[in-house]
């Protein structure tokens, strides 16, 4: 009995410290700095699409009109400012704020609130026309929610460049934002950023291996046959010749999926799936034309990369900049 | 008895916050990975165990905070299954005139730019042909949601159509909505030319045909289109909601 209890009590002690080592130990916020440029600039490249059409969906007259919207919300409240916009002219405003928010976040300028002012600005679009909603949408939600929880703004922002601008001769400030202090902050919206991408390719994986095609190896022949989407036309492999390239592409991209929800928390796995994400995400992009939405998933695969490698990766740039 | 490497182990790397805000900050990891992860398991094309539905129900705040936030989703990307949802869907509007003329207006526009814009529109229309098969399911739920979104999202577009084009004596709409079934590289080889152009009309298949007037409140009003039938049965086949479904092999194409 004295042996189950003390297993039990050693299983909640070592839980309890690998949780708090987890969540908790202050982390870097660089690779923080470098996931907020990126997804704010998909987000806005995405946001901005929605303006030819804004009026023929959202307008007085457009096809997604408010009071259907609210029908089909039912009774779950969703907050969207493009509900209050009554005209054409009211629309267009809402808009131009939401984009402003989209690139002050960008930019890194009181990074704090434009975080949270971008997310409501996304979500508010998503949720206008909540039928016209794509992967991509998901993922950049994801991605602005949890980039509002850590200090996002602390590198690679107009936020840092004022404090050094502020700080003057003052060192330690200067020190401060050139090498930012590590923060716990970002370690907690870096992890939730990596558990929710793992359990998404962990679901892509499952839904995948439910259909026959990505057994029998001929789903990739299947986006293929897909006319107005595909960004290449490769129906050439139509022939028996490329059987075995269709197959290996159907089954390394579940393969790949599969490995990366259960082995990117491997340090050893972790680079190698990281340098594998591009050539899967970008054969996705020419099969599927999703161009944004494979562009955000190599964004959130950043969230994985340490931060001694993009330190590394700069330092290497700023190098060649100056010989 | 404490070891001296549990004390190691317990040891705290400095900058860690305080017992109190972790434990608040854990409190909320937890609810919020517990919301997640019902999200997930619940928002699939696969179904949902009751249990996991009522628990995501009737948890105070978990839906709103989860559709606030559109967290709400399975993400089960799966990209091709080969059934007829995962084929490019598009939208066919004929819009009537009262001097008996008619117009086609096809979402997405053709030659729309960039692919941004056409997948919106694309989704669109998948979103009602996904509304039609919910509307056939043998869940009672499930059906009556689907046949209500189905209603709603043809209303939309229709009554949206006939506003726009209410100067020109608009007065019904019908909205098809046709996905476009890929070539099998057996097909593309084929010695029947009919058979290996992808655009050919047996390739194109309706999902939902819907047509839409507006009641003298301006309100739209939608009715199933029912392909023509080569033997009229003595009573027609009703489905949900006393509207008329035809079933996918009546279909004209």
């Amino acid at each position: 009995m004295a042996a189950v209890n003390d297993y039990f009590r050693t299983l909640v002690e070592r839980f309890g410290q690998g949780w708090n080592r987890f969540w908790f130990t202050p982390s870097d916020p660089l690779p923080l700095g470098v996931v907020r440029v990126l997804t704010a600039l998909v987000a806005l490249g995405v946001y901005l699409t929605y303006l030819p059409d804004l009026d023929q969906f959202f307008g007085p007259d457009g096809l997604l009109s408010r009071d259907f919207v609210l029908q089909l919300r039912g009774n779950v409240p969703v907050f969207s400012m493009f509900d209050y916009a009554q005209t054409s002219g009211e629309l267009h405003a809402f808009f131009w704020l939401g984009a402003t928010a989209i690139g002050l976040l960008l930019t890194g300028l009181f990074t704090r609130v434009t975080s949270v002012l971008a997310l409501v600005a996304m979500l508010s679009i998503v949720d206008r026309g909540p039928v016209l909603a794509r992967p991509v949408d998901d993922i950049l939600a994801m991605l602005m929610f949890y980039l509002c929880l850590g200090p996002c703004g602390r590198t690679l922002s107009l936020d840092a460049w004022l404090r050094r601008l502020r700080a003057g001769s003052r060192e330690a400030a200067v020190l401060e934002a050139a090498a930012p202090t590590p923060s716990w902050g970002a370690t907690v919206s870096l992890r939730l950023m990596q558990v929710h991408l793992a359990a998404i390719y962990g679901a892509m994986a499952v839904a995948k291996m439910k259909g026959s095609v990505w057994w029998d190896g001929t789903a990739v022949w299947g986006l293929i046959a897909r006319p107005e989407s595909r960004l290449v036309d490769l129906t050439a492999m139509a022939s028996p010749h490329f059987d075995y390239l269709v197959n290996s592409w159907t089954h390394s991209i579940v393969a790949f999926e599969l490995c990366f929800a259960l082995l990117i928390w491997n340090r050893l796995a972790r680079p190698l799936l990281l340098a594998l994400a591009l050539p899967i995400w970008i054969g996705t992009a020419l099969l599927t034309g999703m161009v944004s939405f494979a562009l955000v998933m190599l964004v959130a695969n950043l969230a994985f990369v340490s931060p001694a490698t993009f330190r590394c990766c700069f330092a290497t740039r700023s190098a060649s900049g100056t010989s | 008895m404490t070891t001296p490497a549990d004390s190691a182990a317990s040891a705290e790397p400095p900058g860690m916050p305080g017992q109190t805000p972790r434990t608040i900050v854990s409190l909320l990891l937890f609810i919020h990975l517990f919301a997640v992860s019902l999200a997930m398991a619940t928002d699939t094309d696969s179904g949902q165990s009751k249990l996991l539905r009522d628990i995501k129900r009737r948890t105070p705040g978990v839906e709103d905070y989860l559709a606030q936030f559109c967290l709400d989703r399975g993400y089960d990307y799966h990209l091709m299954n080969d059934l007829p949802l995962d084929w490019e869907h598009h939208l066919e509007a004929t819009i009537y005139f009262a001097d008996g003329k008619s117009k086609m207006v096809s979402f997405p526009p053709s030659g729309i730019w960039p692919s941004e814009r056409r997948q919106r529109y694309a989704q669109m229309a998948w979103n009602l042909d996904s509304f039609t098969m919910f509307a056939g399911s043998s869940d009672p739920d499930t059906a009556e949601n689907g046949t209500r979104d189905k209603g709603l999202l043809a209303g939309a577009v229709g009554g949206a159509l006939l506003r726009q084009y209410a100067k020109e004596g608009a007065s019904r709409v019908d909205v098809k909505c046709v996905y476009h079934l890929g070539i099998s590289p057996t097909q593309l080889v084929s010695g029947d030319l009919k058979e290996r152009d992808p655009e050919d009309a047996q390739y194109f298949k309706t999902a939902a045909n819907v047509s839409v007037v507006l009641d003298e409140r301006g309100q739209p009003q939608t009715m199933d289109v029912l392909p023509a039938l080569e033997v009229s049965p003595l009573a027609p086949p009703r489905g949900a909601g006393g509207r008329v479904f035809a079933p996918e092999s009546a279909e004209p194409n």
